[in-house]
């Protein structure tokens, strides 16, 4: 029969067939308005009567047979186009990203904001004051008089026979006591300068960090848990610490505090000269005479103060052993602290 | 503080080896800056005696000695020293061996075979005064009959283990072998002694030899002058020389280092005058004239200020006060008769001193921490013991003694409670009475109350915060608890300043930048640099240099140097800032006014633009005021691509493209944008919180205008006032094209915006838009004589 030969031949050009396009061109051939099937449709008015149902059941018939063929072939050609597509659009992953060059805060900033955050977590305020400061305030209410031997512990740029480049940030936490009651809890960041040639461990510029804790019962004691806090949040749970006595003119009594060495931890090398410990504060309870110097009465009040560079925490966090490069800004050294 | 171990021992039973010691006394205050092993650069050196000696037969210089070194066969040796002799006792480095100069080992001169080498003295690190004999030009021949094969540092007295103290400014007492004994003592729980002071006086007597009139009792509060006559100047015995040669100091002759000596092992600086050169035998202490000049010690002459002590007799200075004897009374080998000094001086004086003549001795370093009044008897008692035990000279009888200080000791009393409420810990009074009876402090209880009698040498006890530390050291710092009552009950603040430059920094790290840190000085250099004057500045009395002698007024010198570093490094597209501050000298006030400053830095493909972008996005961040820029006449700028930054009517900085000329000078290789704002007038204007508004719920209509004005009118110039001839209707103003040439005439440009226009209650109908843009257009016109561009 006719249908089915032409059914047949359809099936056979759509089994070929390697395109949706080409699909849709068998479907024009066949189904379209002038198509072989649709034109045998045409051909029912001509057959008679009696035959007309059982060549209409055959041409649909064939229709929907090549309509079927033509719907599974073209999802199986799409899928195949679409994955063609996806083939030819394939990248090397593993080219670099494409982004805005990465900024570095100085070591010294990223430090500083490390240990400022442990401070304000433990209620401390953050207090700065100038550089440029009154003998007064930079030694003399700090149990420093004019001559006295404690001087030479710290050599100064005198700008006047009254006014110094501060040696350190103690004058910001005499400038507390003077101009706030207790309780007090601060820390003072900043430059200070001493007159120190540069080499690889001394500058005459560096960054330091002091606090101050003031209030009634005070104790040595607390000073310890303080100290011991902050370095375990610092350097982490593992490093251990020593509290030495030291003197400072201020603080009575006074302590050094050795901490861990972080580059051997402990078994003694070249950057702990062998001690497996490391130098890394100063501390001590206020010297009633300061207490009493900034106007507080000792015998109602007392406190403790402590005191670290920044540049050495900065050191030994990185292993840096020249300081200079901390001031040298060569962008291969900073962008390493990106 | 060099303390010899040995030395140590003499006062106090110590238990401990030396660095055990060293380890106790740290944790009790007493810091180690490190322990010295003496004689460890000498190894394999023994005592030899010269068996026999033959000629080298291929050399005329050399000879070949036999020597016995103690073992079974003699040692042959090679030496071109011609003072050896058969029999001599001599210092033998067997080969292999150590020597401070270097290693020795076996080998042949002159094709005989050589197992070493005989030392002289120099080759052992020894003058004739550390050892008589070791100056001798050849081979050191030793004294006596020693013992062959004996290691030489043991006949020498090479070796012993010396202790470096770092002494605080607190504890001049430690200055002192003595004052060391007593620390060591106490932190190995070991008995203490003094030296022992026994000397037999003479018919002479000081007083009908020397006076001493003391014109300056407020700086000298204390002067003891002892004579001694008959003194015959030579070496001291062996055992002096060695405690001073371990202690740093060259011995020199008997009279010398018994002051050197006793100032050691007291602490107390002491003085030896030749008698016969003190004119009218009177010791006059007084304040130097201004210009009064005197030739000390070094050879070198002085000139003294009002303020300087010196020792005069009748006609004039014989010495510094404390600080260095005069050339004059100097101590010879003809002296026949001493005078000792042992006094007391004010240490801020002598510190002054010391200062302003720029010399530093042993002697005016003791003196500035501070020497106690009755140290200063007891030291002249020790000089007096020496000079007698060596038989020196013999000691006249009497002092001079002028005393201007009372000795009474003082006595504090402190609460052991308020000890333990200080140091959070809950020691037994008793307790602490032991502890402090062991750092010589005599305690007594009375009730709860510890009474404690503070000795003369130590002066830094004043209170009871004083007596508290001594306790806590005793018991140790390792023993306090731990507390934690400083729990915190709100987090730290932080002043809205820092806060702000956090946000600044942050931002301009995730832009790419990287943060500089410079120094704050500066100099006359700098500014010439930038074509600047120096303008008034902070200047530092004593700078390390004249190009840090100033505190600066601008970060950009320094930032320049930094961009032409990395220049030169070929670091391509870096981009810099630093935060640092500025210090401008106030009228009438001491100090200056400290500005903070933030400097920025562009180099490489970054233009003019990139970097107000950047100022414009801090603006933004900190406070939301828009700048303004006006054309800048800075020498160091480019005058066509630079501005001064306004902020409203403020100018709170300049930015723009690095002058050629300027780059020559900094050796810049290539260009760079800097920008330096003055961070508190930048933050001057808080940043208004932020609130939400509604979201437009009606369209936006965007005409474009495009306009002819002159080539030099501002285009950003235009865009200000647009915004504000259109009124609250423009929401924005876009600057699209701009174009020069030809089609809009010489000195002409043609600007052309967007303009987006809303309004919040509907869509602008367009006769509304069109009164907008024609108001706009007018004062285009008005302000700015534009040509609606057709």
């Amino acid at each position: 029969m006719e249908c089915e030969q032409i059914v047949a031949k359809a099936q056979g050009e759509i089994a070929s067939a390697q395109s949706s396009a080409q699909l849709d061109g068998i479907r024009v051939k066949y189904l379209g308005k002038k198509g072989e099937i649709t034109m045998l449709m045409k051909q029912m008015g001509t057959l008679p009567g009696e035959e007309r149902p059982a060549f209409g059941q055959a041409v649909n018939a064939a229709r929907k047979a090549v309509e079927e063929s033509l719907a599974r072939a073209l999802e199986e050609i799409t899928k195949k186009e679409s994955a063609e597509k996806l083939a030819a659009e394939r990248i090397d992953i593993t080219l670099p990203g494409k982004k805005q060059e990465l900024g570095a805060l100085h070591p010294l900033t990223q430090v500083y904001r490390e240990v400022r955050d442990i401070f304000l977590s433990m209620g401390f305020d953050i207090t700065e004051g100038p550089e440029v400061e009154l003998d007064e305030y930079n030694f003399e209410l700090l149990n420093i008089p004019k001559n006295h031997p404690a001087r030479d512990m710290q050599d100064t740029f005198y700008v006047s026979e009254d006014v110094v480049l501060r040696t350190h940030t103690s004058p910001v936490q005499v400038r507390t006591m003077l101009s706030q009651k207790p309780p007090i809890r601060m820390v003072c960041p900043g430059r200070v300068f001493r007159t120190d040639d540069v080499d690889a461990t001394h500058s005459p510029v560096f960054m330091q960090m002091e606090g101050l804790v003031v209030g009634k019962n005070i104790r040595f004691s607390d000073l310890k848990g303080t100290i011991n806090t902050f370095i375990r949040n610092f350097y982490g749970e593992h490093v251990k610490t020593k509290f030495r006595p030291g003197f400072f003119p201020f603080t009575e009594p006074s302590a050094e505090v050795d901490v861990t060495c972080t580059v051997c931890g402990g078994k003694g090398c070249g950057a702990c000269k062998g001690a497996g410990m490391i130098e890394v504060l100063g501390c001590g309870l206020v010297n009633p005479v300061v207490l009493e110097n900034c106007g507080l009465d000792s015998n109602e009040y007392s406190g403790f103060a402590f005191g670290m560079g920044i540049d050495r925490l900065a050191n030994t966090k990185y292993g840096i052993t020249d300081i200079r490069l901390l001031y040298e800004n060569d962008a291969r050294f900073l962008r390493q602290f990106v | 503080m060099l303390a010899p171990y040995r030395w140590i021992c003499d006062y106090a039973d110590v238990k401990s080896d030396a660095r055990t010691l060293a380890d106790k006394m740290v944790m009790t205050g007493n810091g180690v800056e490190e322990i010295v092993e003496l004689g460890e650069n000498i190894r394999n050196v023994v005592v030899g005696r010269i068996e026999k000696i033959t000629k080298h037969p291929d050399a005329d210089k050399l000879q070949i000695c036999m020597i016995d070194v103690g073992d079974e066969e003699l040692l042959q040796i090679v030496t071109g020293a011609d003072n050896v002799f058969e029999g001599a006792y001599i210092p033998v480095a067997k080969a292999p061996s150590m020597l401070p100069a270097g290693p020795i080992k076996k080998g042949k001169l002159r094709g005989v075979e050589s197992f070493g080498m005989l030392c002289s003295g120099e080759e052992l690190n020894l003058k004739e005064e550390d050892y008589p004999g070791a100056g001798v030009n050849g081979i050191m021949i030793l004294a006596g009959e020693p013992q062959v094969g004996m290691d030489i540092r043991e006949l020498l007295n090479l070796s012993g283990t010396v202790i470096d103290f770092e002494v605080g400014a607190n504890r001049p007492d430690c200055l002192s072998i003595i004052g060391t004994a007593r620390e060591a003592a106490a932190a190995d729980q070991a008995a203490f002694r003094l030296p022992e002071v026994k000397y037999g006086e003479h018919e002479a007597k000081t007083e009908e030899m020397v006076s001493v009139d003391i014109q300056a009792p407020d700086l000298c509060t204390r002067y003891i002058a002892a004579a001694v006559t008959d003194v015959k100047i030579g070496p001291s015995p062996e055992w002096i020389r060695v405690r001073l040669r371990e202690a740093g100091i060259r011995p020199i002759n008997n009279i010398v280092d018994i002051t050197n000596f006793v100032m050691l092992e007291t602490g107390q600086p002491m003085h030896a005058f030749d008698a016969s050169k003190i004119r009218g035998g009177e010791i006059i202490v007084r304040r130097a004239e201004n210009g009064e000049k005197m030739k000390t010690l070094d050879d070198k002459e002085r000139t003294f200020t009002e303020n300087m002590l010196l020792i005069c007799d009748k006609e004039g200075p014989i010495g510094v006060a404390g600080v260095m004897g005069g050339l004059d009374s100097e101590i010879t080998e003809q002296t026949k008769t001493v005078v000792f000094e042992s006094a007391k001086f004010m240490y801020g004086n002598i510190r002054q001193t010391s200062r302003g003549l720029g010399l530093a001795t042993e002697s005016s370093m003791r003196f500035s921490k501070g020497v106690d009044a009755v140290t200063t008897l007891f030291a002249m008692q020790r000089a007096l013991t020496l000079v007698d035990e060596l038989g020196a000279g013999k000691v006249a009888s009497g002092m001079v003694d002028v005393l201007n200080e009372d000795l009474q000791q003082k006595v504090i009393k402190v609460n052991a409670a308020r000890i333990n409420a200080k140091l959070g810990t809950d020691i037994p009074a008793k307790e602490m009475q032991q502890y402090l009876n062991r750092v010589f402090i005599q305690t007594g209880i009375i009730g709860d109350e510890l009474v404690c009698t503070i000795p003369a040498f130590r002066g830094d006890i004043c209170g009871a915060a004083d007596i508290a530390e001594e306790v806590a050291r005793i018991y140790g710092y390792d023993n306090i608890p731990e507390t934690d009552a400083l729990i915190a009950l709100r987090r730290g603040r932080m002043s809205d300043f820092e806060a702000k430059t956090d946000i600044v920094k942050d931002y301009l790290k995730d832009m790419g930048f990287l943060e500089c840190v410079t120094y704050s000085f500066t100099g006359p250099q700098d500014y010439a640099k930038i074509g600047a004057d120096v303008p008034e500045s902070v200047k530092i009395i004593n700078p390390l240099g004249d190009d840090s002698s100033l505190m600066r007024t601008t970060l950009v010198p320094h930032m320049l140097s930094v961009v032409a570093l990395n220049q030169n490094r070929k670091n391509e597209n870096v981009q810099l800032f630093e935060v640092s501050r500025g210090y401008f000298p106030q009228d009438g006030q001491p100090l200056p006014h400290e500005v903070p400053m933030l400097v920025l830095a562009q180099t490489g493909s970054k233009d003019f633009f990139d970097m107000k972008g950047v100022v414009e996005n801090i603006m933004a961040l900190t406070s939301g005021v828009e700048i303004r820029c006006q054309r800048a006449n800075e020498s160091w700028l480019h005058p066509g691509v630079s501005a001064d930054i306004f902020a409203g009517e403020e100018k709170i900085g300049v930015m723009g493209s690095v002058h050629p000329d300027t780059m020559k000078v900094f050796d810049m290789p290539e260009r760079a944008v800097i920008a330096q704002l003055d961070l508190e007038k930048l933050y001057a204007v808080a940043k208004p919180e932020t609130k939400f508004k509604a979201l437009p719920k009606f369209p936006a209509a965007t005409r474009d205008l495009a306009v002819i004005v002159d080539a030099d009118v501002g285009a950003g110039d235009l865009m200000a006032v647009m915004r504000e001839a259109g009124g609250k209707r423009v929401e924005k103003v876009e600057l699209f094209d701009v174009f020069s040439g030809e089609q809009v005439g010489a000195g002409k440009k043609s600007v052309a915006y967007a303009i987006t226009m809303r309004s919040p209650e509907a869509t602008m109908r367009d006769e509304e838009v069109d009164a907008v843009m024609k108001k706009i257009l007018k004062v285009l016109e008005k302000d700015f004589g534009a040509q609606l561009r057709q």
